[in-house]
């Protein structure tokens, strides 16, 4: 129990008063000279002891009566169940992702966040501060002026992004302990309670935090939604992949549109709850920049667009690594029949020759049979990795094990660029072995569709190189269960890793037209990149080529707004909506355009929620607590009543000045008897 | 009996002479008495007489018209050597009041007025005042002039400064009374009760008759006051301080008891009790206690 004003306690002196008047204001009375005092004497002794405890009992009621009523005035609050006393430092976590425009029958998520968020602050009282972190990462410092704070909570819109509880966390952590002042910590996250961003959150330890935690649940159910889950186009097949994901249990058709620069296609797909379906679209040779519709009225709308931009026209450059010019032979012969002559230009350089070269220029950097390579050389593969660089590996006959394992490590970063290491020497075998698994989900495999068992039926092996300790992921595999084909990402850059030689004496593989297919596939996954695609709701990064003037860039809407360029090389801007982002760098040499395709986190249109057995195992120790959205106006009248105990108090204070009087009066008539 | 205003104790007081005042009681009183039973404290039977029309037909003898078929009346002739002696409480408490005479003023006036009584009645009647010890000690006789002595004796009685000690001064009064003698005791008895009653069956071992009057002030009974009170023994000086609302109900049922007791002591022994409060007038009590008496000797 605590008060809203203590100082009245001070006055609980008052209950001196009774006890004074007990001990000392018993008054002397007259003085009577009576004849005997015999029978009083007795009389007196009889009664007495009685009266004593009687009046001490009455004393005890008198002085709990005014103990009772002084503290009435002191404003009793339940410790418990009151929320909003003393000081208090209070964050609210407020959940900005994109699944807060999840549209129901009344408001979305995000807007009952601002009543609710706004009704709660109203319940706050000084000295008590208020911070807001948002699941975006925003935050604002603690601040005594609520009406700034609602201001800023009404201004509030959900972004496009997946939100970070995390980050959130620790953010209101930090701040509270760093807090000024030794107030009460609570948190309140409002949510609408989306699984996934709960999947995201790693446990947290609250334990000995001594912080109240709860969550406001806004979210709706879900009912049916679907979205983009991707979309790119596949320059060497002229057309364009999409990719839709029925996230409800409910199944849905929807009409799904794909447009370019005068294009536009249609095609229909049925999903079941769950579900993904991948369209293939028919777009002419030379379109760069299309966008998709899902023409679907369900819960989430902006998920149901999508946007892919893709230079077509640039001229891709391929550098081949090799000891000998021969080795990469069935792979020029592989780029060539899938690509026009005029769009690709292949470069051979031996290993050796690595260090000398600019090697950012080039799209994707084929190693074949490649022996050792130079130290110096791997720093600067590391480097073309990370900023987005791709390798494929066909390491061959000259690969020693132990070479290769060291060569590829690269010490400085603690980083082994390669997704297996290799294990003794390459393995023959007696019976050619075909291909057991291939992972038909993967962007490489998926131009194949069902097919793919039908091209790979016929495809044998008759020797690998051992792999080991696996980093990456298996992509293809023999009927005897090991990799072929191995794939590992590097910060933005991707490693293919082929354990055969693409030859006759390694396979058939060559002469199958799986293989040219397949080339062609490799070669529009690593493009894609270059497309550009961002998540709405993130920043992004222009690199700006030395020489540059000008930066500007244009918003879907058309907006224009002019960047700096970075001491770092780099301009930046944020992406605050989906759609084409438009940048134009202005050159001594001329004008560089390029475009940003913007989407949602695909992810984010999922809206299951959690359970709270989930919240409560992730919230390791936490004082938390479970708020429905039906149940929140109720809970924020409950506990926020600080009169509550005074009603009781002043009930059980009638109760005993009631009790006083009657005690009283039946003390007065058992004496006048 | 129509009560005479005269003998109210509050009238009485104003009169300065004690003789004025017994004389005025007793004859108001025995003119009260005409159509009375009551014939005073010599009820000693003496002869009959023939009864003429108009007599009161409660003195006819039936007994005797049962035998001769004639009506007689009874007629009692005065005891003429009766002595008694009054032993008057003269202690510390006796000095009471709360209406308008003291307990020992009002036993005064009463041993005035027995005395008056008494010798008009020619009986010899003695006074003996005490507190602790005996003050006062007049062998009776029955002349005027004595009863004078008397009177002046009593209108000189100021109250002692002593505890009471009735008990032992009884015992000490019985030694010295030799003759069967009539022993009125006025007293509050506030004393121990079994010492009072050992004295008194003093008197009742060598035969004399004893009564008791016992005087009380109506506060004692009532205990009238409020609040917190500064009680003070008048006797000892002892202080109590007590509230007598808490105390007054159990303060009134140790009186009764105690009233009780004597008064059943009293009965065991044979003695006459009869109490009396200041405020209770002279005739009234006398008239009440003398009819008690006579109906109880008359069977």
């Amino acid at each position: 129990m605590s008060f809203l004003y203590p100082f009245y306690l001070w006055t609980l002196a008052g209950i001196s008063v009774p006890l004074l008047i007990h001990l000392f204001g018993r008054k002397k009375g007259k003085t009577i000279y009576f004849p005997t005092l015999r029978f009083l004497k007795t009389a007196r002794s009889k009664t007495g002891r009685v009266r004593k405890i009687e009046e001490i009992l009455i004393l005890m009621l008198r002085m709990l009566l005014i103990i009772l009523l002084l503290l009435t005035l002191a404003g009793p609050v339940s410790k418990t169940k009151s929320l909003f006393l003393e000081e208090q430092f209070i964050v609210f976590i407020l959940d900005d992702s994109f699944s807060m425009n999840a549209i129901s029958n009344e408001k979305t998520p995000f807007e009952r966040l601002k009543d609710v968020s706004t009704k709660t602050l109203s319940f706050i009282k000084k000295p008590s501060m208020v911070s807001l972190v948002y699941l975006s990462g925003r935050q604002e410092p603690f601040s005594h002026n609520y009406s700034e704070i609602a201001k800023i909570i009404r201004k509030s819109e959900p972004s496009y992004q997946a939100g970070n509880l995390n980050l959130a966390v620790e953010q209101a952590m930090n701040s509270m302990e760093t807090a000024p002042g030794r107030g009460k910590k609570i948190i309140f996250f409002f949510t609408d309670l989306q699984k996934r961003v709960w999947e995201d959150f790693t446990d947290y330890d609250f334990k000995k935090k001594d912080i109240k935690f709860f969550i406001f649940d806004l979210g709706r159910r879900e009912t049916e939604n679907l979205s983009f889950k991707d979309m790119y186009i596949i320059p060497e097949r002229n057309s364009a992949a999409v990719e839709i994901k029925n996230w409800g249990e409910e199944k849905a058709t929807a009409e799904v549109t794909i447009y370019g620069d005068n294009l536009e296609n249609r095609k229909i797909a049925t999903l079941k709850g769950g579900d993904t379906e991948l369209l293939m679209f028919d777009v002419p040779g030379g379109t760069g920049k299309i966008h998709g519709e899902i023409n679907f009225r369900d819960m989430l709308d902006a998920d149901n667009r999508s946007y892919f931009s893709f230079s077509a026209a640039d001229k891709k450059k391929i550098l081949l690594v090799s000891e000998d010019e021969s080795s990469p032979f069935y792979i020029i012969k592989a780029i060539k029949a899938v690509s026009e002559p005029e769009n690709i230009e292949m470069v051979y350089k031996k290993p050796g020759e690595i260090e000398n070269l600019l090697l950012e220029e080039y799209q994707i950097i084929f190693i074949v049979n490649a022996g050792r390579i130079p130290e110096g050389a791997m720093g600067k593969l590391y480097y073309y990795l990370k900023e987005g660089g791709n390798i494929v590996n066909f390491p061959g006959e000259r690969v020693i094990d132990k070479n290769f394992n060291s060569d590829w490590y690269v010490r400085e970063n603690d980083t082994f660029l390669m997704p297996a290491y290799i294990k003794g020497k390459t393995s023959e075998f007696g019976n050619p072995v075909g291909i057991g698994y291939t992972g038909t989900s993967h962007p490489v495999f998926m131009p194949f569709g069902g097919t793919i068992l039908e091209y790979t039926k016929l495809i044998t092996f008759k020797q690998l190189i051992p792999v080991e300790k696996i980093s990456g992921t298996v992509l293809l595999e023999t009927t005897n269960d090991l990799p072929l084909l191995l794939e590992k990402k590097i910060r933005k850059g991707d490693v293919l890793f082929f354990t055969f030689l693409p030859d006759g004496e390694w396979t058939n593989l060559h002469t199958r037209p799986f293989f040219p297919v397949m080339i062609r596939s490799i070669l529009s996954y690593l493009y894609k990149k270059e497309a550009d695609v961002v998540v709405a709701g993130e920043k992004v990064k222009i690199n700006i080529p030395a020489g540059a003037g000008k930066v500007y860039v244009y918003s879907p809407d058309g907006e224009k707004q002019e960047l700096k360029i970075l001491t770092s090389g780099n301009a930046e801007f944020f992406v605050d909506k989906p759609g084409f982002w438009n940048a134009e760098i202005y050159h001594r040499d001329g004008k560089i355009e390029k475009t940003f395709s913007a989407n949602v986190d695909w992810k984010e249109g999922n809206l299951r929620k959690a359970g709270i057995d989930e919240i409560r195992k992730k919230m390791k120790g936490a004082d938390m607590e479970l708020v429905r959205d039906e149940q929140i106006e109720k809970f924020l009248t409950k506990r926020s009543k600080t009169s509550e105990l005074s009603y009781g108090f002043l009930n059980i204070i009638m109760l005993m000045f009631l009790a006083e009087v009657v005690a009283s009066n039946l003390l007065h008539y058992k004496k006048l008897e | 009996m129509e009560r005479k205003v005269l003998l109210d104790p509050k009238v009485l007081i104003k009169f300065s002479n004690l003789y004025l005042v017994a004389k005025t009681v007793v004859e108001g009183f025995i003119a009260g008495l005409h159509k009375s039973a009551h014939r005073g404290f010599s009820v000693e039977f003496s002869e009959h007489r023939e009864y003429t029309p108009g007599e009161d037909i409660r003195y006819i003898d039936w007994k005797v018209f049962g035998r001769t078929d004639r009506f007689y009346i009874k007629v009692f002739k005065e005891e003429t050597n009766l002595k008694c002696y009054i032993i008057l409480d003269i202690s510390t408490s006796m000095d009471y009041k709360s209406t308008s005479l003291t307990k020992l003023e009002y036993g005064t006036l009463l041993s005035a007025i027995l005395s008056y009584l008494m010798i008009k009645q020619k009986d010899a009647v003695g006074l003996v005042t005490f507190d602790s010890d005996i003050r006062t000690f007049i062998n009776p006789m029955s002349t005027n002039p004595h009863l004078h002595y008397l009177i002046e004796t009593l209108e000189k009685i100021e109250p002692g400064e002593r505890k009471t000690s009735i008990g032992a001064v009884l015992n000490k009064i019985a030694q010295n009374v030799k003759k069967r003698s009539l022993v009125i005791l006025i007293s509050d008895m506030f004393d121990d009760p079994a010492l009072t009653m050992r004295g008194i069956s003093h008197f009742r071992h060598k035969h004399h008759e004893v009564v008791v009057f016992h005087l009380l002030d109506p506060s004692e009974i009532m205990l009238p006051f409020t609040g917190d009170c500064e009680f003070r023994d008048m006797e000892t000086g002892e202080k109590l301080v007590a509230n007598v609302l808490d105390v007054s109900r159990a303060y009134r049922k140790i009186l009764q008891e105690f009233l009780g007791d004597i008064r059943k002591s009293c009965a065991e022994n044979n003695v006459d009790y009869a109490r009396t409060t200041t405020d209770n007038p002279f005739d009234y009590f006398l008239y009440n206690y003398l009819g008690k008496r006579h109906s109880v000797i008359n069977g």
